[in-house]
This record gives C-alpha cells, sequence and structure tokens, in this order.
C-alpha cells in the first residue's frame, strides 16, 4: 500500500505547486539520511517523502496521479536503484572520509586521555540502567521464589526471589541492561519488587500475625484446631478458657531473617465468636451460672 | 547498525552516472571543477560507487533541499569532518 502523498507531505489536493515544493524542501532537510546517518527512522521517512514528491513534484506528474494514471515503483525504488546514501559509503571509512584534512587529532587525542586518565580504559560509555516493578505473590516473598520475567526487550530474566523481601526492595541484574558504547559495559537492570497483600497473614518485621476465630466452646473448652501457615497447615492447641486478644506463638513460621538464617513467628490471634444464635438452652445455662459467678473484665 | 554491500570494484562512466543519477553531465563537470568530488579516476574520469553517491547528496541538497552552492563545500566539509570524527573515535575504541 501506497500512502497518499498529498498527506504525506502534509499538503491537501488544492495547495498550490510552489507550496507542495516548499514543503517537501522543508521535510527533506529535516530527514535526509545524510544528515541523520545511521537513523532508520529519518530514512524511511526519507524516502516516503521522496516518493509522495516523485508523484506530486511537477504540475503534470501530479495532474496524472490526481487522475489516477501513476506508475509505480515510485521514488522510494528509484532511490534504490541510485545506490546506497553518502554516508553508507563512508561508514568503513570512504576515500573521502580517509583523504579529509583538517581534523584536529590534539584535540581527539587529549579528549580520549582525559576520559579516565590511561588509555586503556579511554573509550567506556557504561550503557543506561534499567528499571521494572514486579509484583510478587505474599507467599513468594516471605518464602522465597524462582520466577521467570520477559523484559519489555524480549529478554528473559531469571529471578531469584530472596526469601523474606519487602516492598521496595530492588534487585539488581548486573551487565543487563542497555548495551554500553566503545568498550563500556552494559547497564543493570533493577527490579523492585512489590508484593501483594495477603487476606490472610499480616507481617510485622520478621513474624506473621494472624487472626484466629473459634467457638465459645473451644474458647472454654479448649480444643487442638487446624491453622493455616504458609506452608502446611498445622494443628493448634488452643488452651481452656482462651480468649478475645490472646496470642498464641507458633515457633519458626513466620519470615526468614537474611542475615542470622531465623525465622521469625507466626503469631495467632484469637477471636472468640459466639454462636449465630443463643439458644434458649444456652441463656437457660448462662443465667445460672452467673447467678453464683459473675466477673467484671473492665476491671 | 545496517550493513550495505559496496560495489567498490564497480566502476561508472560519465555516461552511466546521467542515467543513474538523472543529472546533467554539465552539473557533474561542474561539480568535478568545483572540487566538490574528485573521481577515483581523474584519467579516465571514471567514476565509482562513492562519488556516485557524493554526487547524489549535492544533486539532492542542491535541487531538493533548497542548498545554495555557496553552501555546498561548507555542508560537504562538515560531513566529511563528521565522518571523519566517526572514523576515528571507531579506530581508537578498538585500539583499547
Amino acid at each position: 500500500m501506497v500512502p497518499d502523498p498529498y498527506s504525506t507531505l502534509g499538503v491537501s489536493k488544492d495547495t498550490p505547486q510552489e507550496e507542495i515544493k516548499e514543503a517537501y524542501r522543508k521535510l527533506a532537510k529535516q530527514y535526509h539520511p545524510d544528515l541523520n546517518p545511521g537513523n532508520a527512522e529519518a530514512e524511511r521517512k526519507f524516502k516516503e517523502i521522496s516518493a509522495a514528491y516523485d508523484l506530486l513534484g511537477s504540475p503534470e506528474k501530479r495532474k496524472k496521479f490526481d487522475l489516477g494514471e501513476v506508475e509505480f515503483p515510485s521514488g522510494s525504488a528509484q532511490r534504490e536503484q541510485r545506490g546506497p546514501f553518502y554516508y553508507e559509503t563512508q561508514q568503513g571509512g570512504g576515500r573521502y572520509t580517509q583523504s579529509f584534512e583538517g581534523l584536529d587529532e590534539d584535540f581527539l587525542e587529549s579528549l580520549f586521555k582525559g576520559f579516565k586518565g590511561s588509555k586503556k580504559e579511554a573509550y567506556q560509555f557504561r550503557g543506561e540502567d534499567q528499571y521494572y516493578l514486579m509484583e510478587v505473590e505474599f507467599h513468594d516473598a516471605i518464602l522465597g521464589a524462582e520466577k521467570e520475567i520477559t523484559l519489555p526487550t524480549q529478554k528473559v530474566l531469571r529471578v531469584k526471589i530472596p526469601a523474606g523481601i519487602e516492598s521496595g526492595k530492588k534487585l539488581r541484574f548486573a551487565r543487563q541492561g542497555s548495551p554500553g558504547a566503545g568498550t563500556g559495559p552494559p547497564g543493570d537492570v533493577f527490579v523492585e519488587i512489590k508484593v501483594k497483600p495477603s487476606p490472610v497473614f499480616k507481617r510485622m518485621g520478621q513474624d506473621l500475625e494472624m487472626e484466629l476465630a473459634i467457638s465459645l466452646n473451644e474458647a472454654i473448652l479448649g480444643a487442638d484446631v487446624e491453622v493455616p501457615t504458609l506452608e502446611k497447615p498445622i494443628k493448634l492447641k488452643i488452651p481452656a478458657g482462651a480468649s478475645t486478644g490472646q496470642r498464641l506463638r507458633l515457633k519458626e513460621k513466620g519470615v526468614l531473617d537474611q542475615s542470622t538464617k531465623k525465622r521469625g513467628n507466626l503469631l495467632v490471634i484469637l477471636k472468640v465468636v459466639m454462636p449465630s444464635h443463643i439458644d434458649d438452652e444456652l441463656k437457660t445455662m448462662i443465667e445460672k451460672w452467673s447467678q453464683s459467678h459473675s466477673y467484671n473484665p473492665r476491671k | 547498525m545496517k550493513a550495505y554491500l559496496m560495489k567498490k570494484e564497480k566502476r561508472y562512466t560519465l555516461r552511466e552516472v546521467v542515467e543513474v543519477l538523472e543529472v546533467q553531465s554539465t552539473v557533474i563537470t561542474q561539480c568535478i571543477q568545483k572540487e566538490w568530488i574528485s573521481p577515483v579516476d581523474p584519467e579516465s574520469s571514471e567514476f565509482d560507487q562513492e562519488d556516485l553517491a557524493r554526487l547524489q547528496l549535492i544533486n539532492e541538497l542542491r535541487e531538493k533541499v533548497g542548498v545554495n552552492d555557496e553552501a555546498i563545500p561548507i555542508i560537504m566539509h562538515l560531513i566529511d569532518q563528521i565522518h571523519c570524527l566517526h572514523q576515528e573515535i571507531r579506530k581508537k575504541g578498538q585500539d583499547i
């Protein structure tokens, strides 16, 4: 498909011929590949506008185009037949470039020496660092995991998430960033971690906290209750006479401390939940019990 | 970076250049007289790919970009200077 040459040049069907030429010259100045060596986008644009101007460049050609009597291939193909752009012939050091005189060699020399003092390190530009954000499941953040992520550059990174990582921590991947120039090394990739919250667990430093609902009977009589942990569920002994707010500790079911290699605890906070319906039997029983056993928990 | 297969050995006669570039031969001789281009073989007045590309650029600067003849040698000088700088930088980069 050939794009409409009028819109390529940014003119309309009734623009005077002289203005088309002006529009074309303006674009040619901007996009000529020899004025933008190595810029593929500029080259593409230049070919496009050349092709457009080949169709509209003279009143005769333009009339032909308007009547739909154009012959393709047009300009861009013609340009190709005429050979490479000048800068392309000079890339490996062309004749004209070799014979160029008047370059300030001393200046170049001092420029290169100036970089880091020694010649060995002269031409080095480190590539740019790249930053990404990665969401991590709560479970993976606490226990650690290995993930593969595909960067927008299609590069695949194996990410080792260390156990106990917190939101805001950045993982560094040396030399995985943008390429360097000269002998300069590539930049790094930084992946910032964002831990998704858990509906069950709350992190408090190296400890985890969770709320555990227990029934009135379990609170009074005590029970063995199954509680979830980040690994498999375990049995927890609820002591008889347990109360809301009471904390039971499950040792070493918390977060790994990377410096001490010790795990924190999982604190289970009890919450006594009344039966949804208080029946007569319970009511009578408590009435009778409270006559001789009333107590004031607010004291 | 785009690699371009250069036909360095290929030579063109004046007539061929006129044909390929669609320019008048007087324009070409003018470019030679003003030393904007110096054909690879001045004796037989043969042109190589570099001459052709350089002529093409000059022609485009004049005809398409609207550069006047005063400015052509300045522009070509600056372009050559940039290519030369590129070349030097690349060389220095390899030396290290």
